[in-house]
C-alpha cells in the first residue's frame, strides 16, 4: 500500500498536465491536458501506460494544458467513469475547447476529437464546489480548494484510508485584480504534487508593474496614440480589463477600450455570474458595482482598425503569433505614437518575443511590401502562477511528508528540489514523463484504551524542565530555557498485537498482566538496524545463507553471551523468555528506530524485537550486545 | 403571581425542599420584570442561594446560578448580596467535591466583580491550581479566562498558563496564551530562561492547527519577545529573531492571524531589529541577504564567535526563505483589514530607518492604484503621516501615480491626496510644475474643491518658494488682465496662480526671482475666494494688509527682504533695521502630531520659541506707540484700524509656556486699552467721531474695567512697567474729568487721581526713577490749583500732555485666569429646579496663578439681569486637587436662592475676583463683594427647567 504516482504529462516540462495517482489501491487522474507545442503523438499523454481502471478524473482548471485531452480520453479512448471539475471550469472549458478546434481547423490541423465529442464529454462532468466533500465510491474522498490562477482553478485534496495528498494544479499565492490568493486548510498530508513554473523566480511587488502598465497606456492615449495589447481571451484579459476600467473610471478618461474576440464576450458573461470565485475586494464591492460590468470596455469591429483617435485594443492571440493581433500590429506599427503592450512572457520565436527583445525593425506585411516598425513597445510580466517563494510558502504551510514537482523546466525544478530538501527536510521528487514515484503512506492503527487511562487523559498533567542547550535551536546562552512537556499520553503503555493495539495506563499493568495471559502481551518493542555485511560474513563463515541462517548465527551468538538463559530458535524468530527477535521485513515497522548506522543505510538489516515488562533488563542487555557484536 | 411565588418561597425556605424547574421559570419571569418588588426579589435571592448550597449534583443548580447572575445584573443594588452568596456557595461546593460547578460559580463571580465594582475574589493559589487540573474542559477554560481577576500570584499563574499551552483543547491553549500575554505586562519575570522558554513555546504554537491559537501565539511572541530582547545577553540577535518570527507568520492562511502579525510587527521597537532585516521585509528579492548568509557561514569556521555566526546564518536563512518581503505581502493582500494593519505598523516602523522609510514610500505610492478606496485611503493616510515626518520624497517616475490621486473620482481620496500634498517635498521643478497643473486641472473638473485646492497651493508654494516664483514668472503674462471686451480676472486658474504668488515670498527657500508686485493688486480683487481657501492660515484682514503692503511698496527697498512680515502701511517712525532683522515672524508650518487627524495646518509665529514671542510682542508694543503718535497727529480712524490689526496679530500667537501666554494676554489687553484711549481722546480732543449719547460713557467704563483688569489680573510687573500702567490710569482719570460730566463720577475720581499720583511717587522713590514729564506736570498743576475748582478744559489741557511711552516687556508676567465648567450640563439636558427652592448648580473651576489672598466670587445672574447673587469662594478651603504649581481645582455645588416661578429660566454664571487695590468701595450692605470685580473667565449660561410633578 501507499501512494504511487505515474506521470503522464508535465513531467520536467510545461504542457499536457496529467498525473495518475494510486492511493491505497484507488486510482485518480489529475488533469488531462494537451501539449500545444507538439502536433504529433507527443501532443496527448500516453494513456496506454495506465495499468488498470481509473476511479475518477479531476480537472483543476480550464486551460488547455490541463483539460485539452479530456474529450479525446472520454470519447475516443472510452473512459466512462466520473469526471470532476469546479463550476466555472465546467462553464468555461467548452468555450476554450471549441475555440481551440476552430483555430485548428483554420490552420488545417486535424484534431483527434470533434465538437460533438466536447459536448458529449462535458455532459459526463460532475461539477463541484469549493471545500465540498465528494465521496467517490466507498473509500476515496476528494475536496477542492481555491487556487487563484484563473477563474475556477482548484487545488485538489484526495484521501483514501489513512493516506492523503494534494494536487495543486496551477495556483497563485498572491491575489491579482480579479482573483484571490490560493487558500487551503492545514492538512496532514503524505504527498503534495505542486506545479513549479517559476521554480527559481522571485517576483517583487505587483503594484510596480501595474503602475508602469498604466503609465505607459495613459501616456500613449493622452498623446493620441493607439494601444495594442495582444493577449489571450480568458484570464489575463479580464484582469487587465479590471485594471484599466478602474483607472479609466477614476481618471475620468473617455478613450474607448476594445476587445476583439467573441470568446471574450462570452467569457465576460460567465465572469459576471461567477462572482463568488473572484477575490475579496471584488466581492466587497459587488453591492455597489459588479466589477465585470464594464463601462468602458466594448466589443471591437474590424472597420475600426484605422478609425481616427486614440483607443486601447485587446486582441487575441497573445505574443502576436497570428490572427487579429498580428493583423492590427501590422497596421499600427509604423506610427510612432502607437504602443504595443506585451503583458506577459513571450515564447522565443514569436513576433512578440522579437519585438520585446528590440530586434524587430522591419516586417513583411505580405510577400511584396515591407513595413517599418516605429511604435513603442513595453513588455511587462503579469503572471498568474506563483513564484518560488509562493511554492515554498505553501509547502511550509502544508508541511507534507513528500513533495513531487511537475509543470516546470527541468533545471529549475532540480534547483527547487534541492532547496526543498535542504531547507525543509522534505523528500522531493521531480520525475520525467512516464516516471513512477512510490511513496509510503501513514498507517493509523486504532488503539483501544482502558477506562482508567482515558480518565487520566482528561486532566492536564504537565511538567516543566530546563532543556539542554545542545538541542536548542535558538539558545546560545547557558541559562537554559524552560520547557513544558505534557505527560498524559506518555504515561500510557501501548500494547501492540498483530491486529490490535491497546493503550494502558502504567499503573494498570499489574492487573492486565495477571488477568489476560501474558503471552499475548508485548510491552516494549524495538526495531533496530545492523549492518548486513557483518551478518553475511558471519553466516558465510558457517557456510549458511538466508534470513533463517542469520537467526541461527544470532542464536549461537546469544547462547555464548548469555549462557544462563535458554535461547530458542523458533524458525521465524528467536525466543529468550518473553523476549522475541526476528528479521524485520516491514519497511514501515512502527517500532523502527530512526538511527541509521553511519552512511550505510542501504546495506542494513533490521531486527525487530519485543519483550515483556519483566524481561526488560534481559532484553536491553541482549539488544546492546547484539548491536555491539555485529 | 408574585404572591404565589413568594408563598412558595417561604414554604420552601422552611422545608428546605429542592426547587422544581417550573417554579424556577416563574421565578425568572419575576426577576426580569422590573416592577417586581424588592422584597420579593430578596426572598427569591435567599432561596436561590440556599438551593445552590443544598442542590448536590442536581442539574437545577445551573439554572439557579443563572438566575442569581440575572438578579445581580438586573438589580445592581443586590449585586453585593449575590456576590457574597455565590462566594459562600463556591466554598461549599468545593468542600462537597463538585469542583466543576465550583469553577462555574467562580466564572460568574469574576464577571460580577468586573461589572459592578464588587470586591476582588481572593482565591487561594492551591484551590486555583487544583481546580485547573480537573478533567472538566469548560471549567478549565473559565478559570483561565478569569484567572487574572482571581487575585492569584503571578508565578502561579505563569506556571499554569505555560503548562496549559500543551493542552489538547485549542480554546484552552488560546486562553493560556492570552493569559501569558497579559502576564507580560506585570514586569515580574526576570529569569531569562523562563522568558525564553515562554517565547519558544509561543513560537511553536505559531504552527498550531487552529487559527485562534495562532493569533494568540502571535501576541505572546511579540510581548515576551520584547521582554526577551530586554533581558537577553545577545540583544541584537534576539531582537532580530523576534522580528523574523513575526515576519514568517504574515503568510498565514488565516486573515485573523495575518492582521495580528502585522499589529505585532508594529510593536517592534527601535534597536530591536537591524536595518538590513528591516529593509529585507520590504522586498522578496533576497540577493543581498544570501551574500550575508554566505558570509556568516564562512565565519562559522572561525573559532571565536562560532555559535554566534551559526545562529546568525540559521536565523538569516529562515528569514530569507520565509520572512523576506513580509510587508510586500501585507500590502498586496486581498483583505483590506490586512493591508490596513500592514500600513499601520509601517507607520510605526518608518521612524526606525530613513532608508526603510524611503522604500516604504515607494511601495505605498505604487499602491495608490489599488481599486479599493479603502486601500488607497489607507496608503494615503500612511503617506501623509510619513510626509509629516519628512520621509516622503517622490521620484519623478512616481509622480504620475501620485498626481493621479488628485484627479481621483472619489472625493475622499482627493481630499486625502491634497492633505498629503501639503506636506510633500518635491525635488525637481518639473515635479512641481506637474503638481500645480494637476491641481489646476482638478480645479476645472471639481470646482467644489476650490478652497482646499488653494490651501494646498499655498502650502506647496510655501514649501517650494523657489519653484513657485519660477512658475509664477512663467505664467505672469497670462495673469495680466486683458481688457478686450471681457475681463478674465474671475477664472479659478488666475486665482490659483495668485495664491501661489502669495505663498512664495513666505517660503524659507525663496531666493528666486522677484514676483511682480502688481500681481498682488490683482490678488486683492480675488480676496474673497482666496481668503476662503486660506482660512486656516490667515484671515481676510491679515491677507488684505499683506497684499496691500506688497502691492504698494513695490518700489521700496525694504520690500526685498523675504521674511518681511505683513506690516501695516504706517510709514513714519519705522523701527530700525535691527528690529527688522529680529522680526523673524515668518509663517511656519506645523506638521500635525496625531497620525489619524486631519493635517490641521496651524500657522503660528515661531511658536516654539518663547523668547521670540516676547520679542515680537515688544515689536507690536512698539508699533502701538507709533500708531498712537500717528493717530494723534492726523488720521485717527486709520490708527484705530491698525490697532485692530495689531490685536488680531497678537491673538494669532499660540504660546506654549505660561510666561509667554501671560505676555500675550497682557499685550492684547494693552492694545485694547490703547484703542479705547485713542477713541476717547479722539472724541475729546478732535471731536472726530460723532458719538451717540452715552457711547462715551460706555467707552469710559470699559476703559475703567480694562485698566482694572490690567492691574489685578497680571502679576509680576517690574517697577518701570508698573509706572507706565499708572500713567495710563492717570491719563484715563484726566480724560474722564475732561468730559466735564464730573457729577457722575463724583469725588471718587479726584481721590483716585490723587491716590494714583501718590502711588507713582512712592514707586519713583523705591526705584529711584524719574517720572515722565506728563506725571511731573500733572503733579505740579494739581499742587498749584485745587481739583474741585478746576474746569474740564483744564483737565483737557493737562491730558493733552500725555504721550504714550514705549512699553517693553522684560519680566515674566503671569496671567490670572480661571476656567469654569458646569459638569453634566449641555443644552439638551437642562438642570432641574423647583420654583422657590434653592437650586444647586454644579461647577468645576480651575484656577490659574491665583494667590491665596485673592477674594473670589461666583456670580450668578438670572437671565433678566434682575437678580445677581454672589457666592464667596475661599480658594484655600475649597481646593480639591493641586496639579501644576499654580493650578488649583475646585468642584462644588453653588446654590442659587429663590428661582423665579417660571417653567424655565437661565442663569449666567461667572467667576470674579475682587480688586482690593481699587480704592472704590461698593457700598452694598448685603455681604457681597466690597471692591470692584474683574471677571476671570467667560460667562457660562445655564438653562434650568422646572421639575414636572408626576
Amino acid at each position: 500500500m501507499g501512494i504511487e504516482c505515474l506521470v503522464l504529462g508535465a513531467g520536467q516540462e510545461i504542457g499536457k498536465s496529467c498525473v495518475v495517482v494510486t492511493i491505497n489501491g484507488k486510482r485518480i487522474m489529475f488533469d488531462c491536458g494537451m501539449h500545444l507545442g507538439h502536433s504529433d503523438e507527443e501532443r496527448y499523454p500516453d494513456f496506454s501506460l495506465i495499468n488498470g481502471s481509473l476511479d475518477c478524473v479531476v480537472i483543476t482548471h480550464f486551460h488547455l494544458d490541463h483539460i485539452g485531452a479530456l474529450p479525446y480520453f472520454t470519447e475516443v479512448i472510452g473512459y466512462s467513469g466520473p469526471i470532476y471539475m469546479t463550476y466555472p471550469t465546467k462553464a468555461l472549458a467548452p468555450l476554450m475547447l471549441v475555440d481551440f478546434l476552430r483555430i485548428s481547423v483554420g490552420r488545417g490541423v486535424e484534431e483527434k476529437f470533434t465538437a460533438d465529442d466536447i459536448t458529449a464529454c462535458m455532459k459526463k462532468v460532475t461539477p463541484i464546489d469549493l471545500k465540498q466533500n465528494i465521496q467517490v465510491g466507498k473509500d476515496l474522498q476528494i475536496r477542492a480548494y481555491y487556487a487563484g490562477h484563473v477563474l475556477g482553478a482548484a487545488m485538489v485534496y484526495a484521501k483514501v484510508g489513512d493516506a492523503s495528498m494534494v494536487y495543486t494544479g496551477d495556483y497563485n499565492m498572491t491575489p491579482d485584480r480579479h482573483l484571490g490568493a490560493a487558500q487551503i486548510d492545514p492538512l496532514e498530508l503524505d504527498l503534495v504534487i505542486t506545479e513549479s513554473t517559476y521554480a527559481t523566480t522571485v517576483r517583487d511587488s505587483k503594484h510596480a508593474s501595474e503602475r508602469k502598465f498604466l503609465k505607459a497606456v495613459h501616456d500613449c492615449v493622452v498623446a493620441g496614440g493607439k494601444v495594442l495589447i495582444p493577449t489571450f481571451a480568458l484570464g489575463r484579459a479580464q484582469e487587465l480589463f479590471i485594471l484599466l476600467e478602474d483607472y479609466w473610471e477614476r481618471m475620468n478618461l473617455k478613450v474607448p477600450i476594445y476587445f476583439s474576440s467573441g470568446l471574450t464576450r462570452q467569457a465576460n458573461i460567465y465572469y459576471k455570474t461567477l462572482m463568488s470565485w473572484t477575490n475579496q475586494k471584488i466581492k466587497d464591492t459587488i453591492a455597489l458595482q459588479n466589477a465585470f460590468n464594464f463601462k468602458h470596455v466594448v466589443s471591437f469591429d474590424r472597420s475600426q482598425i484605422n478609425a481616427p483617435g486614440s483607443c486601447v485594443l485587446f486582441a487575441s492571440p497573445g505574443m502576436l503569433s497570428g490572427g487579429l493581433s498580428l493583423e492590427v500590429f501590422k497596421q499600427w506599427a509604423p506610427s510612432k505614437v502607437n504602443l504595443v503592450m506585451l503583458p506577459g512572457h513571450c515564447v522565443a520565436g514569436t513576433i512578440g518575443h522579437k519585438l520585446a527583445s528590440g530586434k524587430l525593425t522591419k516586417l513583411y506585411a505580405d510577400n511584396n511590401s515591407q513595413i517599418e516598425i516605429r511604435c513603442k513597445n513595453v513588455n511587462l510580466s503579469f503572471s498568474a502562477h506563483t513564484d518560488s517563494k509562493g511554492i515554498m510558502d505553501l509547502l511550509k504551510f502544508l508541511s507534507p511528508k513528500h513533495v513531487m514537482l511537475v509543470h516546470g523546466e527541468k533545471p529549475r525544478m532540480s534547483i527547487l528540489k534541492k532547496k526543498i530538501e535542504s531547507g525543509m527536510g522534505i523528500k522531493c521528487f521531480d520525475p520525467p514523463n512516464g516516471g513512477v514515484v512510490k511513496i509510503p503512506s501513514a498507517v493509523h492503527v486504532k488503539a483501544q484504551t482502558t477506562d482508567s487511562f482515558a480518565k487520566s487523559c482528561q486532566s492536564p498533567n504537565f511538567s516543566l524542565s530546563r532543556c539542554s542547550t545542545s538541542g536548542a535551536v535558538l539558545s546560545t546562552d547557558l541559562t537554559s530555557p524552560l520547557m513544558v512537556s505534557e505527560e498524559r499520553v506518555s504515561e500510557a503503555i501501548l500494547f501492540m498485537d498483530r491486529s490490535k493495539a491497546r493503550g494502558v495506563h502504567k499503573e494498570e499493568l499489574e492487573l492486565i498482566g495477571s488477568g489476560e495471559g501474558k503471552s499475548q502481551v508485548f510491552l516494549y518493542g524495538h526495531c533496530f538496524p545492523i549492518r548486513s555485511d557483518n551478518l553475511t560474513k558471519a553466516t558465510g563463515r558457517l557456510g549458511l545463507s538466508g534470513n533463517r541462517s542469520w537467526l541461527k548465527v544470532l542464536a549461537l551468538e546469544l547462547s555464548h553471551l548469555f549462557p544462563q538463559t535458554d535461547v530458542h530458535n523458533m524458525g521465524d524468530f528467536l525466543q529468550v523468555g518473553s523476549f522475541q527477535l526476528s528479521v524485520c521485513p516491514n519497511q514501515s515497522c512502527t517500532r523502527r528506530s530512526s538511527d541509521v548506522p553511519g552512511d550505510h543505510a542501504t546495506t542494513c538489516t533490521y531486527l525487530c524485537c519485543s519483550w515483556c515488562m519483566e524481561d526488560e533488563k534481559l532484553a536491553l542487555a541482549i539488544i546492546s550486545s547484539v548491536r555491539n557484536s555485529l | 403571581m408574585e404572591q404565589q411565588v413568594r408563598s412558595v418561597c417561604e414554604l420552601s425556605l422552611d422545608a428546605e425542599k429542592p426547587l422544581c424547574l417550573q417554579f424556577m421559570a416563574s421565578m425568572r419571569s419575576l426577576i426580569v420584570n422590573p416592577h417586581t418588588s424588592n422584597s420579593t426579589i430578596s426572598s427569591t435571592l435567599e432561596i436561590l442561594i440556599r438551593s445552590l448550597q443544598h442542590a448536590g449534583d442536581s442539574p437545577l443548580r445551573h439554572h439557579a446560578l443563572k438566575l442569581l447572575y440575572d438578579i445581580a445584573s438586573l438589580r445592581p443594588s443586590l449585586s453585593p448580596a449575590v456576590f457574597d452568596g455565590l462566594r459562600s456557595s463556591f466554598y461549599s461546593s468545593l468542600s462537597a467535591g463538585s469542583s466543576t460547578f465550583a469553577s462555574e460559580i467562580l466564572a460568574k463571580l469574576a464577571s460580577l466583580s468586573d461589572k459592578h465594582g464588587n470586591p476582588e475574589i481572593e482565591l487561594d493559589d492551591r484551590i486555583f491550581v487544583s481546580l485547573c487540573f480537573l478533567p472538566s474542559v469548560t471549567g478549565r477554560l473559565q478559570l483561565l479566562t478569569n484567572a487574572e481577576r482571581l487575585g492569584i500570584g503571578a508565578s502561579v499563574l505563569f506556571t499554569v498558563f505555560f503548562g496549559l499551552t500543551k493542552d489538547p483543547y485549542p480554546y484552552v491553549r488560546k486562553a493560556a496564551l492570552d493569559g501569558l500575554a497579559g502576564l507580560s505586562r506585570c514586569n515580574e519575570f526576570e529569569d531569562v530562561g523562563l522568558i525564553e522558554g515562554c517565547f519558544r513555546r509561543a513560537v511553536e504554537l505559531l504552527r498550531d492547527a487552529e487559527d485562534c491559537v495562532r493569533s494568540a501565539a502571535v501576541r505572546v511572541v511579540i510581548d515576551w519577545g520584547t521582554m526577551l530582547f530586554a533581558a537577553h545577553k545577545e540583544k541584537d540577535t534576539m531582537g532580530n529573531v523576534v522580528f523574523i518570527q513575526l515576519c514568517c507568520v504574515v503568510r498565514d492562511m488565516s486573515v485573523e492571524v495575518r492582521v495580528e502579525a502585522f499589529k505585532a510587527l508594529g510593536k517592534v521597537t527601535e534597536s530591536m531589529v537591524s536595518e538590513e532585516i528591516l529593509l529585507q521585509s520590504l522586498s522578496k528579492i533576497t540577493g543581498a541577504l544570501e551574500k550575508k548568509i554566505a558570509q556568516a557561514k564562512s565565519s562559522e569556521g572561525k573559532k571565536e564567535n562560532r555559535s554566534q555566526a551559526q545562529l546568525t546564518s540559521r536565523v538569516l536563512q529562515m528569514f530569507a526563505s520565509n520572512g523576506a518581503g513580509a510587508f510586500l505581502h501585507g500590502l498586496e493582500d486581498e483583505f483590506h483589514e490586512v493591508v490596513k494593519s500592514a500600513c499601520c505598523s509601517l507607520r510605526k516602523l518608518v521612524r526606525l530607518s530613513a532608508e526603510f522609510a524611503g522604500q516604504t514610500s515607494n511601495l505605498l505610492i505604487n499602491m495608490l492604484n489599488d481599486h479599493t478606496v479603502a486601500v488607497r485611503l489607507e496608503a494615503l493616510e500612511t503617506l501623509h503621516y510619513m510626509a509629516g515626518h519628512g520621509f516622503v520624497n517622490v521620484q519623478k517616475e512616481q509622480m504620475h501615480m501620485f498626481l493621479g490621486t488628485l484627479a481621483d473620482k472619489s472625493d475622499i481620496i482627493r481630499y486625502a491626496a491634497r492633505r498629503t500634498f501639503r506636506l510633500v517635498k518635491l525635488s525637481e521643478v518639473d515635479c512641481f510644475r506637474s503638481s500645480v497643473s494637476s491641481l489646476l486641472k482638478n480645479l476645472e473638473v471639481h470646482p467644489q474643491d476650490e478652497a482646499d485646492t488653494f490651501s494646498v497651493l499655498f502650502h506647496l508654494g510655501r514649501n517650494h518658494g523657489n519653484f513657485a516664483s519660477q512658475v509664477i514668472n512663467d505664467v505672469c503674462d497670462q495673469l495680466e488682465p486683458v481688457f478686450e471686451g471681457t475681463l478674465s480676472l474671475d477664472s479659478a486658474n488666475t486665482a490659483a496662480y495668485l495664491v501661489l504668488s502669495i505663498s512664495a515670498p513666505l517660503s524659507k527657500d525663496h531666493r528666486g526671482k522677484h514676483i511682480p508686485p502688481h500681481l498682488y493688486s490683482f490678488a486683492v480683487t480675488h480676496i474673497g475666494r482666496i481668503s476662503l481657501g486660506l482660512g486656516d492660515i490667515m484671515d481676510q484682514t491679515t491677507l488684505l494688509t499683506y497684499l496691500t503692503e506688497k502691492s504698494i511698496s513695490a518700489s521700496s527697498v525694504a520690500e526685498f527682504i523675504p521674511e518681511e512680515h505683513p506690516r501695516s502701511p504706517v510709514v513714519h517712525d519705522i523701527p530700525s533695521q535691527d528690529d527688522k532683522k529680529s522680526n523673524t515672524t515668518s509663517l511656519q508650518l506645523v506638521p500635525c502630531e496625531s497620525s489619524g487627524n486631519i493635517a490641521a495646518t496651524i500657522v503660528s509665529y515661531n511658536q516654539n520659541d518663547d523668547t521670540n514671542i516676547l520679542k515680537c510682542l515688544n515689536l507690536i508694543l512698539g508699533r502701538v506707540r507709533d500708531i498712537w503718535l500717528f493717530g494723534k497727529s492726523s488720521c485717527n480712524s486709520e490708527a484705530l484700524r491698525t490697532l485692530s490689526a495689531c490685536k488680531e496679530e497678537v491673538s494669532m500667537y499660540r504660546p506654549n509656556s505660561p510666561e509667554s501666554s501671560g505676555a500675550c494676554a497682557f499685550t492684547l489687553q494693552y492694545v485694547q486699552v490703547v484703542k479705547i484711549l485713542a477713541k476717547v481722546s479722539g472724541h475729546i480732543f478732535y471731536f472726530r467721531h460723532s458719538h451717540q449719547i452715552g457711547e462715551l460713557e460706555v467707552l469710559l467704563s470699559k476703559l475703567d474695567y480694562r485698566l482694572r483688569e490690567i492691574r489685578s489680573r497680571f502679576i509680576g510687573f517690574s517697577k518701570e512697567e508698573d509706572l507706565q500702567i499708572l500713567e495710563l490710569v492717570l491719563f484715563s482719570c484726566l480724560l474722564k474729568l475732561a468730559t466735564g460730566n464730573v457729577s457722575c463720577w463724583g469725588t471718587t475720581l479726584t481721590t483716585r487721581l490723587l491716590a494714583t499720583i501718590s502711588q507713582v511717587e512712592s514707586l519713583r522713590q523705591e526705584g529711584s526713577m524719574e517720572p515722565s514729564s506728563f506725571v511731573a506736570q500733572v503733579k505740579q498743576t494739581l499742587n498749584q490749583a485745587g481739583i474741585l475748582s478746576t474746569a474740564p478744559l483744564f483737565f483737557k489741557k493737562l491730558a493733552d500732555n500725555f504721550s504714550l511711552g514705549q512699553f517693553t516687556l522684560r519680566s515674566k508676567i503671569t496671567h490670572v485666569s480661571a476656567e469654569l465648567v458646569i459638569p453634566g450640563y449641555d443644552s439638551h439636558h437642562p438642570l432641574p429646579f423647583v420654583p422657590g427652592l434653592p437650586v444647586a448648580i454644579p461647577v468645576d473651576i480651575t484656577l490659574h496663578n491665583i494667590s491665596s489672598e485673592g477674594r473670589l466670587w461666583l456670580s450668578l445672574t438670572s437671565d433678566d439681569g434682575q437678580l445677581t447673587q454672589f457666592l464667596f469662594l475661599d480658594p484655600n478651603l475649597q481646593v480639591v486637587s493641586v496639579g501644576a504649581k499654580m493650578k488649583k481645582k475646585i468642584s462644588m455645588s453653588a446654590p442659587f436662592y429663590g428661582p423665579p416661578k417660571a417653567s424655565s429660566f437661565s442663569l449666567r454664571v461667572c467667576l470674579a475676583m475682587e480688586c482690593t487695590s481699587e480704592d472704590v468701595l461698593l457700598a452694598k450692605g448685603r455681604g457681597g463683594p466690597k471692591h470692584p470685580l474683574v471677571y476671570l473667565c467667560q460667562e457660562k449660561e445655564v438653562y434650568l427647567q422646572r421639575v414636572e410633578r408626576k
